[in-house]
């Protein structure tokens, strides 16, 4: 079963630039230390403001800083953040889904307007009032984009759960006498795997654009530690003279946001019985 | 009585409007006998096997009257853990759909194992839950059981998937097997020899056997009582051959005629 969906993901090209492109970033953000020409808050004011060379790939900051090694530091902080985020709304959304999918009645109907309510809230405003309460720093961007991103798959598995718990085949484990947990993790959460999937690689695009947003207006990664989104905020300034500082760091969102999505959608086709 | 079942009416909830689907219906099953319970579709027989295991969904139905005695326990006012240990324990149920019955994403080994360590005392090992199921599988019948325990549901024939389902349901000996219409969903040619196989695992384990069906010739053959139900009630009842040769009711005799000439109806 598995062969047949990585043969279908292989056989979509796009699918397969993404999955190719997930994996480089993976590695770059395990092997930044040692791949970086120098440590990301590595000064030297003599370079200030240099051009790309042969010395400095991508050219230096206002502080001198290796923008190459800055950027290389910055995936691991950006794929972390946004692998833990969409960790925490997976799990919240698919738990949420399942119960008030499973259960239906007044369960269903609960947690369902927490949901719509949540909904109400503009995400983002949300995001940086809770932020603004909070200390912004990694962990609790983290935290933030995570509880504030459930509620789509939340809703996604309780219309999947709906539809599973009228089958014949949870009739069938409870009559062989399976407990309520059992038939939710045992037999219908592996049911709705494949949506989970899709949506979390969907999601990690998004949290990765929220994260660096937040860091660009300041309340996210906190210099000097690196993040797309902080070294795109300190770029700003320097626009006119110095388009690298802004170029690299907007090209990694660019081809990481679009790689997550690229697979997402690929993964969608090949999870698809339909198709 | 393994089984009694008293006077039971069951209401189905649609949106607001509350649908009778049994009414006053009472059935009983002696230790190793065989039943047969017959009526058209919608007439409330798998509604009684339901109601037998407490299985009707609170969302769905519930029980409004009549009690149901199994083994000297009040089914209707067991605790819900101690329900969930006769379930699959000591009342086995078979589906119509083996298509459906499965679970799709599991490997039908490890739904077999399920049944069985669900129901164990300690917790079994790897290789002795896969020795039962293994055993479940060649009681059931199923050559090459090694592959039928590798394999995903969608992977094997439909006769091998109701064979498997019957793997689970007597996987822990069950005292009662309710067969919910055993072989409406499959080939004529394997509808036989899954009522064969029925018939021959309760001689061996010495089961009882409710077999739920519309189709009387299947009842004339596999089973000692039977009882017709219409409407959600029981509107007859006796020895098959009895009932199948002097029927009392008008919808008795409405069902004999319903049998296609081909059928080989026993009218002794």
């Amino acid at each position: 079963m598995i062969s047949i969906y990585l043969h279908r993901i292989f056989r979509n090209k796009l699918a397969f630039a993404g999955a190719l492109l997930m994996v480089i970033l993976i590695i770059l953000a395990l092997t930044a230390p040692w791949l970086a020409p120098s440590h990301f808050a590595d000064q030297s004011l003599i370079d200030r403001l240099q051009p790309p060379s042969g010395k400095h790939w991508m050219g230096t900051d206002d502080l001198g800083r290796d923008v190459f090694s800055r950027l290389l530091w910055g995936t691991r902080v950006s794929l972390v953040v946004a692998f833990v985020a969409v960790g925490i709304a997976t799990l919240f959304g698919t738990l949420v889904g399942l119960i008030a999918g499973y259960f239906g009645r007044w369960t269903d109907a609960v947690l369902m307007r927490a949901v719509d309510i949540l909904l109400c809230f503009p995400t983002f405003f949300l995001i940086l009032m809770v932020i603004a309460f909070l200390e912004p720093n990694i962990v609790n961007v983290m935290i933030v984009i995570g509880v504030t991103s459930w509620t789509g798959l939340a809703r996604l598995v309780r219309g999947e759960t709906l539809s599973l718990r009228e089958r014949d085949f949870i009739l069938a484990a409870r009559a062989l006498g399976a407990s309520t947990p059992r038939i939710l993790f045992v037999h219908l959460l592996p049911n709705v795997v494949a949506p989970v999937v899709v949506s979390a690689t969907l999601g990690v695009g998004g949290a990765i654009l929220t994260e660096s947003a937040l860091s660009f207006l300041g309340l996210g990664v906190q210099p000097p530690d690196p993040s797309w989104g902080n070294m795109l905020s300190a770029g700003k300034d320097y626009i006119y003279f110095a388009w690298w500082l802004s170029v690299f760091p907007g090209l990694a969102i660019l081809t990481t946001v679009m790689a997550f999505n690229l697979l997402g959608e690929g993964l969608r086709d090949a999870l698809d019985p339909r198709s | 009585m393994l089984l009694s079942i008293k006077n039971i009416s069951v209401d189905y909830f649609r949106g607001k409007k509350i649908i009778p689907a049994l009414r006053n219906a009472s059935l009983e099953i002696a230790e190793g006998e065989s039943v047969g319970l017959v009526g058209e579709s919608g007439s409330g027989k798998s509604t009684l096997a339901l109601a037998a295991l407490r299985l009707i969904s609170p969302h769905e139905g519930n029980i409004t009257q009549g009690k149901i005695i199994f083994q000297g326990k009040d089914i209707l006012a067991l605790p819900e853990q101690d329900m969930r240990a006769i379930r699959g324990k000591d009342i086995g149920i078979i589906f119509q759909d083996p298509f459906s019955s499965l679970n799709p994403v599991l490997r039908i080994g490890d739904q077999i194992e399920e049944a069985i360590q669900v129901h164990a005392e300690n917790k079994l090992s790897q290789a002795d839950l896969k020795k039962s199921a293994l055993a479940a599988l060649s009681n059931a019948r199923l050559p090459e059981p090694e592959r039928i325990y590798n394999s995903y549901p969608h992977q094997v024939s439909g006769g091998q998937r109701q064979r498997a389902m019957i793997a689970m349901a007597i996987a822990n000996s069950p005292r009662l097997l309710i067969a919910d219409e055993p072989t409406t969903a499959l080939d004529v040619t394997v509808q036989k020899e899954i009522l064969d196989l029925l018939a021959q695992l309760r001689k061996d384990m010495g089961m009882a056997l409710i077999l739920i069906t519309h189709h009387l010739g299947i009842v004339s053959q596999t089973t000692d009582r039977i009882y017709v139900l219409k409407n959600g009630e029981v509107v007859e009842s006796g020895a098959t051959r009895s009932v199948l040769s002097s029927p009392a009711h008008s919808y008795t005799q409405e069902l004999l005629r319903a049998v296609p000439q081909t059928a080989k109806v026993h009218r002794a």
